[in-house]
């Protein structure tokens, strides 16, 4: 860590040419990429920048800057500039204006500002990036091109949990099992897998930021917003996806653990037992995505795929929930996984949950 | 020009992925059209999070422009250009050897016709000559071997740009070096005949044609390093940093794999074949 805060400090001090000593304000959440952002403050102008360190990263930051470039005609009020780009040491640097020091995210969890401010904020991310879906939509979407090519993704995550331990469990040894969910018995992971992968294709592709959660908007104390890390924006997105991280974000990262998960193998079936809750008032945030997608489609077949995208998200994040210091989620996210994919075959119940997509009920 | 090198299945990821990534630069289709492949694929030393780097010479009168894209979850670099740029990157070394400097690298083109290849070669053979043949002036020599045209070029380009040692350091330092090495003897020299920057005397002896006095040399030397610095810049979103950032980049890929001693006998080893 330390040295990352050195490389952002020194950063600045180049950037700014001074002898003076930048502070650093707040250190961000590893993201999946494993890039960290630093708010660094410059002492004698007050000034904040954002310091985005990444070490042999999956994107460059030159073509992340070249990606947010195809957002920027779209988004161009609520995207920071980048003021600069460097190599230093191990460390691809890019140090961009800092428009507010907290994101939609952490206002939301601390509760810093009323609720009704950070949903009308919210309201407003999603109007913005369902106004550029519309204005963008490319016939036909050519999935080769796709920024989150759907098959390797499935690939990487299908890895990502054969990989997963929890509690000395290996997934990759009972992935064959049947899966006991709260009493409830589904069929074994490896048969699921596959529904992730089998998703539909949009009839049109459009232009994204690629990854619009809480975590990538910043707000400052006037409310405005802007849209942070690029790497995944650019043409020939799958609205689709975007609908599933609008809704699917919320129960992923703000669920509470009400007991202690269990997690055992007992008569060749894997058991899972657990009890989360998604507070009532996140409902509300999830409604945007269902309202996004009223605007995008009157299609069931659209809705189903959005299911689809949900569980392949679920089972994505099992990767990186130790990033986020939520390793004792692991168990629940995984039976959220299982019991979504599940319910693609037909093999669960139909039953609302903040978990599954279903924009009719919610309506 | 490399396809040796470049496997089948590299050969037809990118063959299938050019169709797709047409319309990502906006340019009509076009039989006169080519691609240019170089970097990791066109030498089969990708990874799975490799870049796929691309240079697209197209007919329609436009400016060069950078286009970044992704195909099947790699990032993908397109420079893409009208042929009248790409044939000014040449001899007028319009944008500082921006593009036809990239071909002193192993590449492979794609489509056109079948002269797309010899219009790569004249243009790198044109933006590089003069450079390589002043380099040869300095070790008092007129006339070079195969070898020591290669040698020359490449040691004229790292006056140009320091920090291709790092990119040139790739080639050296893998296991098949000596048929890169090999390749690079036949593709370079002709490639500068074809320019007519030299005259072939024999089968592997060439005269070069019209070395740079010094105060062209210095000239030439600046001109391009400015324009290819400002093109850089330009097309990654004007940022005043992307030299620094380049070069660093470029000699951090030798300091964090502690490659230094290596580039030291690979400067060795040029200096040698150009004597």
């Amino acid at each position: 860590m330390s040295s990352i805060v050195s490389t952002a400090i020194t950063a600045v001090q180049m950037m700014v040419g001074d002898d003076a000593s930048p502070e650093l304000v707040v250190v961000s959440d590893p993201g999946s990429s494993g890039a960290r952002v630093l708010i660094i403050r410059h002492p004698q102008s007050g000034h904040t920048y954002a310091v985005k360190c990444v070490k042999n990263g999956r994107v460059s930051l030159v073509n992340e800057i070249a990606r947010r470039e195809i957002i920027k005609p779209f988004l161009k009020d609520h995207l920071p500039e980048v003021l600069m780009i460097k190599q230093i040491g191990e460390y691809e640097v890019m140090v961009s204006e800092c428009k507010g020091e907290q994101t939609l995210h952490s206002l939301i969890i601390n509760a810093l500002m009323p609720h009704d401010q950070l949903r009308k904020t919210w309201c407003e991310v999603v109007v913005s990036l369902v106004k550029t879906w519309q204005q963008t939509k490319h016939y036909p979407f050519m999935d080769m091109l796709y920024p989150r090519y759907h098959k390797t993704r499935c690939q990487r995550i299908i890895d990502g949990v054969h990989s997963v331990v929890i509690n000395g469990i290996k997934i990759a040894d009972c992935i064959s099992m049947p899966v006991i969910i709260n009493g409830e018995e589904y069929p074994s992971i490896d048969s699921l897998l596959p529904q992730i992968e089998a998703v539909g294709k949009p009839q049109f592709g459009v232009t994204c930021h690629g990854d619009p959660q809480p975590s990538n908007v910043i707000v400052d104390r006037s409310r405005s917003w802007s849209l942070v890390d690029w790497e995944w924006s650019g043409k020939h997105h799958d609205w689709r996806t975007m609908i599933s991280h609008l809704h699917g974000w919320w129960p992923t990262r703000c669920s509470i653990l009400m007991v202690e998960p269990e997690i055992r193998i007992q008569q060749r079936k894997l058991n899972i037992n657990y009890s989360l809750l998604v507070p009532s008032h996140l409902a509300e945030y999830q409604q945007e995505a269902a309202s996004a997608y009223r605007e995008m489609t009157d299609s069931s077949n659209d809705s189903e795929d959005i299911n689809r995208y949900l569980a392949t998200l679920y089972f994505g994040e099992l990767r990186f929930l130790q990033f986020w210091g939520r390793q004792s989620y692991l168990a629940p996210f995984l039976a959220e996984a299982i019991k979504a994919a599940a319910r693609l075959t037909g093999s669960s119940a139909q039953g609302d949950s903040p978990f599954i997509f279903n924009p009719t009920e919610r309506r | 020009m490399y396809r040796q090198f470049m496997k089948t299945p590299s050969i037809d990821f990118v063959t299938d992925a050019l169709p797709h990534l047409l319309t990502e630069t906006g340019i009509e289709d076009n039989p006169l059209n080519f691609w240019i492949c170089y970097g990791s694929f066109a030498l089969n030393q990708q990874t799975p999070e490799s870049d796929v780097d691309l240079i697209f010479v197209h007919q329609i009168p436009s400016l060069p422009m950078r286009v970044q894209a992704r195909y099947l979850d790699h990032p993908v670099t397109i420079y893409s250009l009208p042929l009248r740029e790409f044939i000014a990157d040449g001899i007028q070394r319009r944008y500082g050897g921006y593009f036809s400097g990239k071909l002193l690298n192993p590449f492979v083109a794609f489509g056109g016709l079948s002269d797309s290849v010899n219009i790569a070669t004249e243009t790198l053979g044109g933006f590089i000559g003069g450079f390589a043949a002043t380099i040869a002036k300095e070790q008092g020599r007129e006339i070079g071997t195969r070898e020591n045209i290669v040698a020359d070029c490449i040691l004229a380009y790292l006056r140009l740009c320091p920090s291709y040692r790092a990119y040139f350091l790739r080639y050296y330092i893998s296991p098949n070096f000596g048929e890169i090495w090999d390749r690079m003897k036949t593709v370079i020299p002709d490639a500068l005949t074809k320019a007519q920057a030299t005259t072939a005397l024999t089968k592997d002896r060439f005269e070069y044609c019209s070395p740079f006095s010094p105060e062209e040399f210095h000239t030439q030397l600046v001109s391009c390093i400015a324009r290819f610095w400002s093109f850089g810049s330009c097309c990654h979103g004007g940022n005043i940093n992307f030299p620094d950032y380049y070069i660093q980049k470029a000699l951090n890929y030798i300091e964090s794999r502690g490659l230094e001693d290596q580039c030291s006998e690979m400067l060795d080893f040029l200096k040698q074949k150009a004597t």
